[in-house]
């Protein structure tokens, strides 16, 4: 595998609240233009470690190397990089209550990129479009949105400075199936046409199967299995064998094979009805 | 893939490329536009200028011409895509690689929509009367539903008179506790420093008359009647009836009102009747702490400005107090509890999904409560006047 493609990476990363302990000697690649999904059992530090590694809640132990910039060593200018150069979906939006949604996705080119006004609209209304929303869904504020078009809107401030990668926090969480396939399908989208890599944390049986190049499970406070869904299959761990032959998982997995077979997985909402 | 990785390299960093920049070249088969350099959201301010000079705009290309830049993302995109849109002919892209492509094709579907009107923005006149209409109506409405919600309390109460034993007392206890009993010191100190200063100020005006006595009927007076009653029931508004809305608010942004309703729980006895009980309960209690400490406070700067003895104070306020002041004053506390009280939960229960509005109306409840304590207060002023108490 060639060094260079690594984006994120973590080394013995430890996590402990008091003596209950999250994560121990923890590594994880993440290679760049892949989307790779985290999974793992509730309460098994999946928020935890992607606190980690926005380093909201830097790790007690261990490194976390982010395009290229190892983090506990980094200086001011070094954050700003890092900083403009990822894009966080929170898992409710996290959209600034107090600004429409426009001016959420204008937040970061205020920050970081001198643009006049005209332009940051521009820009602004080309993500609200590209993630998904009416365009006139600009004007309003978070409280007039449902759950699923906030996560859109954080969505489009995640990816106003076209960022290099983008971490999601249950991004399907919330959402009915025919919202959650489409999201799906705008970021298998978005990842073509940006270049993106992500990374998503998930508890989305079909998400896994229909966007994930790789999955990594949490398990046992390390990464215990990390590969493509064929290979974690041959797997032998109990809690990797439960979650993809337990009955969701092999609805999904049914699922997942007649819909590539079709070719058009959420189009076509009869054929999934019957 | 070594190709893409470099390309994505330059993505990234940008930073040892050029600024963007775009001329216009006159080549054998028609003027075409020629841009270079990063086209990312970064440093796009470099070019938006440009992008708007009139010779640029006239010029009748056949081409705009993209192979010569070094990186672009969505936003560069998107200002190419645009500037083509607004040339007459339909002017080719020239596109360097696939990615190129992609990005165009992701742009294209909304770089073109004319931008929405904006609509037209009336006189500055007609804009005020606008806003003050609209702040009327607001107005209005919040008061006839603040009216609601007291008369919603008080069935409530009349409810409660007849089963008493509906009461939640262990909550009622708790809510006593913490609007009464932990306001103590506070109320207890700014009573105390109230007296002192309308006792030193009013001794140093009445010694001009040589009526230095009299300040004892007017530490009793202002305290008893008016002082007393109405600084513990702005405090009380500024801890207690904010702590009301801010409780109710946060349980309403949680839905915990709702999911009480639904499990037909009773959200005005169960979280309004405790509190506003509590306060008409306590405050009262309060008014009369504050009294004691305004007059104690009137003692000792009496005996600090003309040397009259704690001991002759309590002898003259004996001889010639009203006990009228004493009962108006505390009489109008149980009202005032009861604004203070309907007007916190009331603006709890106008939370919406947002937590931006907790903190919103929890300023207003607070502004609102005491407002109204004022009002009422002068009210009450003009109302014993007439009666000559």
């Amino acid at each position: 595998m060639d060094e260079s493609e690594i984006i994120v990476s973590l080394r013995g990363v430890s996590n402990r609240f008091g003596s209950h302990v999250v994560h121990e000697n923890l590594d994880l690649d993440i290679r760049r233009g892949e989307i790779l999904g985290l999974i793992g059992g509730s309460g098994s530090g999946k928020s935890v470690l992607l606190r980690s590694i926005l380093w909201l809640r830097p790790p007690d132990a261990g490194e976390v190397t982010v395009l290229g910039t190892p983090l506990r060593q980094a200086d001011e200018r070094a954050w700003r990089e890092i900083r403009r150069r990822w894009g966080v979906l929170f898992q409710d939006g996290a959209l600034f209550s107090s600004l429409t949604v426009t001016e959420n996705i204008q937040v970061p080119l205020r920050e970081f990129a001198a643009l006049d006004k005209r332009t940051m609209n521009d820009i602004a209304a080309l993500k609200i479009v590209l993630s998904g929303l009416p365009r006139e869904a600009g004007a309003l504020h978070p409280e007039e949105l449902s759950g699923g078009m906030r996560k859109r809107a954080g969505l489009a401030r995640a990816l106003a400075l076209d960022p290099a990668i983008l971490f999601l926090d249950e991004p399907t969480a919330g959402l009915d199936p025919i919202g959650a396939g489409s999201f799906d399908e705008l970021l298998l989208s978005l990842k073509e046409a940006m270049g993106l890599t992500v990374c998503m944390v998930t508890h989305d049986v079909d998400s896994l199967h229909t966007v994930c190049d790789r999955v990594a499970v949490l398990a046992d406070k390390h990464i215990a299995a990390i590969g493509t869904i064929e290979e974690l299959l041959q797997v032998d761990h109990p809690w990797i064998k439960e979650y993809f032959s337990g009955p969701r998982g092999r609805i999904a997995a049914a699922c997942h094979e007649r819909s590539t077979a079709s070719s058009a997985p959420y189009r076509k909402p009869g054929e999934q009805g019957e | 893939m070594a190709e893409q990785t470099i390309d994505m390299q330059q993505h990234f960093a940008g930073d040892g490329e050029r600024d963007p920049d775009i001329t216009t070249v006159s080549g054998p088969d028609g003027v075409f536009i020629s841009c270079t350099g990063a086209w990312v959201v970064l440093r796009l301010h470099k070019v938006v200028a440009k992008l708007r000079e009139p010779s640029l705009l006239a010029a009748r290309p056949v081409a705009i011409d993209c192979t010569a830049i070094s990186s672009l993302d969505t936003a560069g995109a998107l200002l190419l895509e645009r500037l083509r849109c607004g040339y007459s002919g339909n002017p080719a892209m020239r596109l360097k690689d696939r990615r190129q492509q992609d990005l165009f094709a992701t742009v294209a579907p909304g770089a073109c929509l004319p931008e929405p009107l904006e609509p037209d923005s009336p006189p500055p006149f007609v804009q005020f009367l606008n806003t003050l209409g609209g702040t009327i109506i607001t107005q209005f409405h919040q008061t006839k539903s603040l009216i609601n919600f007291l008369g919603a309390f008080l069935l409530s109460l009349v409810g409660l008179l007849r089963h008493p034993g509906r009461l939640r007392l262990t909550s009622l206890a708790y809510h006593m506790e913490l609007v009464g009993l932990a306001a103590v010191p506070i109320v207890a100190l700014l009573s105390f420093l109230i007296g002192v200063v309308v006792a030193y100020m009013g001794a140093q005006q009445l010694r001009l008359f040589g009526a230095e006595i009299y300040v004892i009927n007017l530490v009793e007076i202002t305290t008893l009647r008016e002082l007393g009653v109405l600084m513990t029931s702005i405090v009380v508004a500024g801890r207690s009836g904010s702590a009301f809305t801010a409780q109710i608010g946060a349980m309403q942004a949680n839905e915990e009102v709702d999911a009480m309703r639904t499990m037909g729980l009773d959200p005005m006895r169960l979280l309004v009747q405790p509190r506003v009980v509590a306060l008409i309960l306590m405050l009262p209690a309060l008014v009369f702490l504050s009294d004691i400490m305004g007059l104690l406070g009137g003692a000792v700067a009496v005996k600090a400005s003309i040397g009259l003895g704690i001991d002759a104070f309590a002898e003259r306020l004996q001889a010639s107090m009203n006990l009228n002041h004493f009962y108006i004053g505390l009489g109008k506390a149980p009202v005032f509890a009861l604004i203070i009280g309907v007007v916190g939960c009331f603006q709890g229960f106008r939370v919406t999904g947002s937590s931006d509005s907790v903190g919103r109306l929890t300023t207003q409840a607070v502004v609102q409560a005491i407002f109204l304590v004022i009002v009422f207060d002068a009210a009450f002023a003009v109302f014993f006047a007439a009666l000559g108490v």
